[in-house]
């Protein structure tokens, strides 16, 4: 599983690194910074988490 | 209410089965229940003309999560320009920043202002905030009950405002009562008096850090460099009146929802109790039940939203709630589930706008919730004096009598 980050929708709000720590960190600007990254199988439900947090959609997951 | 004015017509470009009349501010249905009327709308129409918008005259509602986050993502079609109506209401012309600016500015002063709001900031003032809510609940205690608004959730926001402003806590009362003035004031010459009083008082510190800086943010705004270059009087005066409306009812009215569903869910107290963890999430989940502001933003050129229409000029209002609860888009109801495995929500908007006091509105909702549960016996609403609600730009409760034994 790859997270797919929109950069243009991403506005920093940060709620994903707050609900999920383990996959979702913060660039400087509070801006989401795991775009492309790989998520061990383990990690998936807490990415998904991440995904239904976000307020303004900005975050996919891609098989 | 005479602020609340009666319905005019809708423009000629507005298709007739899209226009409706409801009042933000006194629908009968908005003050017995402001949410549950708000969920209603999502039986309508996606969008319609509302005639009744006393702050613009009238104006678009956008009741869908995808359409609120569209409008919202485009400052360059829909601005913010004006949306407050503050300077206007007293014949002058200075924005409310960053709130009614648009890109390129927009980003600059948020970065200014946003440093000062940051959760660094907001940890540092942690303690101060928590000594706050102690010192109130701790006088409270004894009485064996009290109207909550008042006595709490109005007052707590606003030392923390001090505070943060860096002006002594015995001006707190004066700027409850601006506050009041502003938001709830019968007519329009009390409202413009208001917005005079607070202006005034805050150009007159700003002339004192002038002459004699000290270490408040009044100072740093002085100090502070947009673009290479300082800042004027009307720009500190913009940012220092957004944090005082931005931070206040908005804080008030939604520990306000949050205290009347503690008060009718005795069990919730007692989990809290002995989870303190939880109250953050708890916080979250009632955020996302009750979203309180409603924002506006105003067409910059002729375009359309979801197909309908839209004029150059016209005003768009958005019921933050309406995306918080859209069964469309996320969890949908008003119904509160504390055991929900992600809350999503638009209480602090979204888009390039979004509420830049959210760590610290976060922190003073956490620590309300962790120090009354703390220390109060489990307290109820008090069945002889009713719960009461208020419309308008943000929907509050205007009273919430509890007590406890
Ligand atoms: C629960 C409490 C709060 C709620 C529900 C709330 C809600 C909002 C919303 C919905 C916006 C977006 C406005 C728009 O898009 O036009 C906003 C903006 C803002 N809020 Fe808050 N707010 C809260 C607390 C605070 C606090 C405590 C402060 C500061 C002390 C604050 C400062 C601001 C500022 C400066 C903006 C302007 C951001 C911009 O326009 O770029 N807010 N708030
Ligand atoms: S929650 Fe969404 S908008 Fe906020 S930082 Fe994460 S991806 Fe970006």
């Amino acid at each position: 599983m790859i997270v797919k980050v929109d950069a243009a929708r991403c506005q920093g709000h940060g709620r994903c690194a707050v609900e999920a720590a383990r996959v979702y960190t913060l660039d400087a600007e509070g801006h989401c910074a795991v775009n492309g990254r790989t998520i061990p199988p383990e990690l998936e439900e807490e990415a998904r988490i991440g995904v239904e947090v976000c307020p303004e959609r900005a975050i996919a997951l891609e098989p | 209410m005479s602020i609340s004015a009666t319905a005019g017509t809708a423009p000629a470009h507005v298709p007739p089965d899209l226009v409706r009349s409801f009042s933000f501010y006194d629908d009968p249905a908005i003050l017995a229940d402001p949410m549950r009327a708000l969920s209603g709308l999502h039986d309508g129409p996606r969008i319609f003309w509302n005639t009744i918008n006393p702050r613009h005259g009238g104006s678009w509602v956008l009741t869908r999560a995808e359409d609120i986050r569209y409008v919202t993502a485009h400052p360059e079609l829909f601005s913010n320009k004006g949306q407050f109506r503050m300077a206007a209401v007293i014949g002058e012309s200075w924005d409310m920043i960053p709130g009614e600016l648009d890109p390129p500015d927009l980003h600059n002063f948020r970065k200014l202002v946003g440093a000062w709001l940051g959760p660094p900031a907001v940890a540092a003032m942690s303690d101060q905030i928590r000594e706050r809510a102690v010192s109130l609940i701790t006088g409270l205690i004894d009485n064996g009950g009290c109207e909550f608004m008042n006595a709490f959730a109005l007052r707590f926001p606003v030392s923390i405002f001090v505070d943060l402003m860096g002006l002594p806590q015995d001006h707190a009362p004066m700027f409850l009562q601006w506050e009041h003035g502003i938001i709830h004031a019968p007519n329009m010459n009390e409202r413009a008096a208001a917005i005079s009083g607070v202006a005034d008082y805050l150009r007159a510190v700003l002339a004192e850090r002038r002459r004699k800086p000290a270490d408040d943010l009044f100072s740093r705004a002085i100090l502070a460099e947009v673009n290479g270059v300082k800042l004027s009087d009307d720009q500190i005066l913009g940012i220092c009146f957004m944090l005082f409306t931005g931070g206040l009812d908005t804080v008030a009215s939604s520990m306000g929802f949050q205290f009347h569903y503690l008060a009718e869910h005795p069990e919730v107290q007692a989990r809290l109790r002995t989870e303190p963890a939880l109250a953050s999430r708890f916080v979250e989940e009632l955020l996302r039940a009750n979203s309180v502001v409603v924002i506006h933003r105003v067409a910059t050129c002729d375009t359309e939203v979801s197909g309908v229409a839209i004029r150059t000029g016209d005003w768009i209002a958005i019921p933050t709630a309406l995306g918080s609860i859209d069964p469309e888009d996320s969890q949908g109801s008003t119904g509160v589930d504390m055991d929900r495995r992600a809350v999503r929500h638009m209480a602090f908007g979204v888009g390039p706008h979004f509420c830049l006091g959210m760590h610290l509105a976060r922190r003073e909702l956490t620590i309300a919730v962790e120090e009354w549960v703390g220390r109060a016996p489990v307290f109820r609403t008090d069945e002889t004096r009713p719960v009461k609600y208020k419309g308008g730009g943000v929907f509050v409760v205007d009273t919430l009598p509890i007590r406890w034994d």
